[in-house]
């Protein structure tokens, strides 16, 4: 209900079967004018997609949250150039991949082991108290897996897979041609069924 | 379609990202390859074992978080760059090129108009100069007038 109050406050006139992208363009163009409860919702939105794919790219629990933080306040900062041309999540997903890929190279990070990461307290969703030693031994190997794809493969799979961005999109996220994008993809499985043949069979 | 042109397309088929067309000859092929389909349900099998590495829980005050840092960082509120730049950018475009070619074409003008003024000052001063000298007069003459003494001494002098 509290959902919707907000709503009825941010959009006067506006009917609720509006679609999500024209919503989300009214938003980004109430943010450019510095609306702050406008980019608030627009956070809520999107924040658990933005950490979802830094956290799969990266393997870094730690700096998740800098760099989403980071991202978010690079699109404030240029939510006056969202010229519309494309749905505004396609926007965000593209400066999402183009901070990650510029992270990647300025850090090299190596994956954090869970019993660090429970020690540090982030504990993430697929855990639970009492870990299953074979599972967490699985997902290491997994993350070290993906870790170790080349960075525009590691992406293209994260966007496809975790986030199920269709290849089309992915295509206008990452600004390269469908067949680039079919490559990628198909490479970072090939590369992937290799690395964790033990796991899959 | 041939044994390894679906071999590569089984990825896409994964994602839903095939033609209709692509999508029936790899259906069709699966029901009778059993090499493709062992690829296909390691795909799949892949899939499921990449989504053992779950998602991370935001913090309930990451919105908050991020309007502090951008209150911190003193970005300014109102970023200047209007929804349509290119009705601006097009109206200013317009604006200096009409003030181009109003500058050429007065400019233009008045230089011809200031020129053929000049023109004929002189003219009137080089005759008048030869009136002096052939008549042996003394003329305080304005230089408003020598216009008017161009004419005059063109009409023959006459009065």
């Amino acid at each position: 209900m509290i959902r919707w109050k907000k709503y009825v406050i941010l959009y006067k006139g506006m009917k609720k079967s509006d679609n999500f992208d024209s919503n989300d363009n009214y938003l980004i163009k109430q943010a450019a004018e510095g609306n702050e409860n406008a980019f608030q919702e627009l956070i809520i939105r999107y924040q658990q997609a933005v950490f979802s794919t830094i956290h799969r790219y990266i393997g870094n629990y730690d700096n998740v949250e800098d760099l989403a933080q980071e991202i978010f306040i690079k699109v404030w900062r240029n939510a006056g150039k969202f010229r519309g041309k494309s749905k505004f999540s396609t926007w965000l997903y593209r400066i999402v991949v183009n901070h990650c890929l510029n992270y990647n190279s300025k850090h090299k990070v190596n994956p954090v082991s869970l019993d660090e990461l429970v020690k540090q307290g982030h504990t993430p969703k697929s855990l639970s108290v009492q870990v299953d030693w074979e599972k967490k031994q699985k997902i290491e190997q997994v993350q070290k897996a993906i870790k170790e794809l080349p960075d525009r493969q590691r992406i293209a799979l994260v966007l496809a897979h975790y986030e199920q961005k269709s290849h089309k999109e992915i295509t206008q996220i990452m600004q390269i041609s469908l067949s680039s994008v079919h490559s990628l993809i198909f490479r970072a499985r090939c590369t992937l069924k290799k690395r964790l043949k033990k796991i899959l069979e | 379609m041939k044994y390894f042109q679906i071999q590569r397309l089984l990825s896409n088929y994964l994602d839903n990202s095939v033609s209709e067309q692509e999508r029936i000859a790899i259906e069709e092929h699966l029901k009778t390859c059993a090499g493709c389909q062992r690829e296909f349900e390691m795909l799949q099998r892949l899939g499921e074992t990449l989504d053992l590495v779950g998602d991370m829980q935001v913090s309930s005050d990451f919105g908050s978080q991020v309007l502090d840092e951008i209150g911190k960082t003193k970005v300014p509120v109102k970023l200047s760059v209007p929804f349509r730049p290119q009705l601006q950018k097009w109206a200013f475009t317009g604006a200096a090129i009409a003030i181009v070619l109003l500058t050429v074409v007065f400019g233009n003008y008045m230089g011809r108009t200031i020129y053929t003024e000049f023109t004929e000052r002189a003219v009137a001063q080089e005759l008048i100069h030869t009136s002096i000298y052939k008549y042996g007069l003394c003329f305080g003459i304005p230089d408003s007038s020598y216009s008017v003494m161009y004419l005059h001494l063109r009409n023959g002098g006459v009065k």
